[in-house]
């Protein structure tokens, strides 16, 4: 007499053995980020310092040319 | 770079700054801003005072004559300075001082002062705006040394008293750090510093070591980013502090010089330059993107090799003492507390990062309740419930059952099943090694049959990919608080536990700890959401907090014998 196959199979036991859930990896709210990633523009005014002389952006460099008459 | 070869690799490194210079001559024409074209001039004054800074330190940090590709560079950045074109521009452009400023210290440094060009800056410094309106602290920092460089009198505050001010002084925490603060603290340590030349005067409460151990902590992030232009402005700082024979520097110049291509020039990071800047013309994008970076690389060499840089031994890393066990309690009691109100099916994993958490403290009592409760409740669920959650999840929960000898019968069956299909494998993916263990652990399979199927499989494709520290600063912007946590567990496992990154990562979390013991801020009203979000993230900083808490050797009882 043969015994019944167990309700778990080979292929079922391997997922179980390689999943992981302890720490959950899925953002669970996207508006968390999309709330906090206007604070850059808030923030504009330091930063436009910082593009004029770190790195430059080409709208900046177009305004300064057209103030400095170079 | 080969570090193997005789010698301590200051030949190749001298090679590099050659190799550098070299292909910023051959390519001086594009710092000259009546060349460019009308969308390009700003960008090519900004690369004139960049060049002439490292022309000018060439003629400061070494005492030989400069050689033919330096010559010709101060050649061009003196004809350029020449012109009434671009000089005059200082009496009408004065918040952009320093772009002329530099330029003019340059020629100063290297013995060919230009008394025009410096009454003109002499003007604009005392004309009540250029060297008043307000600036941020490093960029004061950058106005006080270029004005003395120059030579220029003014009575401005002392870059001592602006140091307090800056972010380097502040104690920051690396993992918040967007790459715009990284070039604040570089640059505040260049002027500070000299370039290495002098000690600065810095605030009673600053720690040299830490300011090192921040340095290396952002090469970590920096080299995992393979961002060239960072690796080089930090390695630049440690030189500059005096610090040039530790692990991080080491690795830090192979970088380097595996990355310089063959004609010299070393490519900067994506983004620093608009995409509508070369406008399609790949040379221009070519120098464009990677003139910064060489100039860089090009001044660590000329550091490295300075006898008139300052030189001192690494100074010892701090060792802070690190406890979660407060914060880590009482999230366990929201967490235990909250999940009883919920589908303990949905709220397994939540009830296993109890359980894992509780034994880590050595209170398994703080997880008897919820154990109880959850048990009863899943006296008779079906095998799909511990199916989805998987063995790290419901291995945690069986661990935890077992330590208060409570039993649920629809797990013992499961578990019987899986190991019975787990006795017809012959092999095991290496990702899946640690719950094999699990397994062996709970006394479902024996040692060697375990052995047998990790042996068989180690060869296996690692289908989980590792976290990398590097995501950490993108984690904290986004907020992704389980992510962070995965990447703080697997640090803590990996014996980093008092890393600075680590550290300050698990501090980033620890602030997002409210009142109730959960972690996360959802910022948002809806009680439902809230809730959801809460347990998500409370669960995955317990199981986090729990192995940094074990990884700190602070457990109240030592844990029982487990994989």
């Amino acid at each position: 007499m043969s015994c019944p196959p167990p309700p778990v199979d080979a292929r079922k036991a391997l997922d179980f053995l390689r999943t992981s859930g302890l720490v959950d990896l899925r953002v669970p709210l996207e508006q968390v980020v999309e709330q906090v990633s206007q604070l850059d523009d808030v923030a504009g005014y330091v930063l436009a310092w910082e593009r004029y002389v770190l790195v430059v952006a080409n709208q900046v460099a177009e305004c300064d040319d057209g103030a400095a008459g170079n | 770079m080969d570090t193997t070869q005789p010698g301590d690799g200051s030949s190749q490194r001298r090679a590099v700054e050659t190799r550098a210079v070299a292909w910023l001559a051959a390519r001086r024409d594009l710092i000259d801003p009546a060349e460019a074209a009308t969308g390009r001039v700003l960008f090519a004054r900004k690369a004139l005072i960049e060049t002439a800074f490292l022309v000018g330190l060439r003629a400061r940090l070494d005492p030989e004559p400069l050689d033919g590709h330096y010559t010709a560079l101060l050649d061009q950045i003196e004809e350029i300075a020449a012109r009434p074109s671009y000089r005059e521009l200082i009496a009408r452009d004065e918040a952009a001082l320093l772009l002329y400023a530099g330029t003019y210290a340059a020629l100063r440094l290297c013995g060919r002062d230009d008394q025009e060009f410096r009454q003109l800056l002499t003007q604009a410094a005392a004309g009540g705006y250029a060297t008043a309106f307000e600036r941020i602290p490093y960029r004061q920092l950058d106005l006080l040394h270029t004005l003395e460089l120059c030579g220029v009198p003014h009575s401005l505050p002392a870059m001592d008293e602006v140091l307090p001010f800056t972010l380097l002084c502040n104690k920051p925490n690396v993992v918040k750090l967007a790459d715009r603060d990284i070039y604040a603290i570089t640059h505040t340590i260049f002027y500070a510093t000299d370039f290495g030349l002098r000690k600065p005067g810095w605030p009673p409460d600053f720690d040299l070591s830490e300011a090192v151990e921040l340095l290396e902590a952002l090469l970590v992030l920096t080299l995992d980013q393979r961002n060239a232009d960072l690796v080089a402005e930090i390695l630049c700082c440690l030189l500059c502090l005096g610090v040039r024979d530790s692990e991080e520097v080491r690795r830090a110049w192979e970088f380097l010089a595996a990355a310089q291509e063959a004609e010299g020039r070393v490519n900067g990071p994506p983004g620093v330059v608009h995409p509508g800047l070369a406008d399609g013309d790949d040379a221009y994008q070519h120098w464009a993107t990677g003139y910064h970076t060489t100039i860089v690389v090009a001044l660590a060499a000329l550091l490295d090799r300075s006898p008139k840089v300052m030189r001192r031994q690494r100074p010892s890393a701090p060792k802070p003492r690190l406890s979660v066990e407060q914060p880590l309690r009482r999230a366990v009691l929201w967490l235990a507390d909250t999940s009883r109100r919920h589908d303990p099916a949905g709220c397994l994993p939540a009830a296993a990062a109890v359980a894992h958490a509780a034994e880590a403290l050595g209170e398994a009592e703080l997880a008897r309740p919820l154990l109880l409760d959850f048990s009863e409740r899943l006296a008779n669920a079906e095998a799909d419930v511990w199916q989805e959650h998987g063995m790290e999840v419901v291995g945690e929960f069986a661990f935890g059952l077992r330590a208060h000898g409570i039993t649920c019968p629809s797990l013992d069956t499961f578990f019987k099943s899986t190991a019975a299909a787990v006795a017809l494998l012959d092999k095991v993916p290496p990702q899946a090694a640690h719950n094999v263990q699990r397994l062996v652990g709970l006394g479902l399979i024996a040692p060697q049959r375990a052995a047998a199927l990790i042996d068989a499989g180690v060869d296996g494709p690692h289908s989980l990919p590792k976290t990398s520290a590097a995501d950490l600063s993108g984690a904290c912007k986004n907020y992704q608080l389980g992510h962070i946590a995965g990447i703080v567990r697997d640090s803590a496992r990996a014996g980093r536990v008092q890393h600075r990154v680590t550290r300050d990562a698990i501090a980033f979390l620890l602030t997002q700890q409210s009142s109730c013991g959960a972690f996360g801020r959802p910022a948002c009203d809806d009680p439902a959401i809230r809730e959801r979000m809460m347990l998500s993230w409370t669960q995955s900083v317990v199981t986090t907090l729990a192995t940094v808490h074990t990884a700190c050797g602070t457990a109240l009882t030592a844990p029982r014998p487990r994989p």
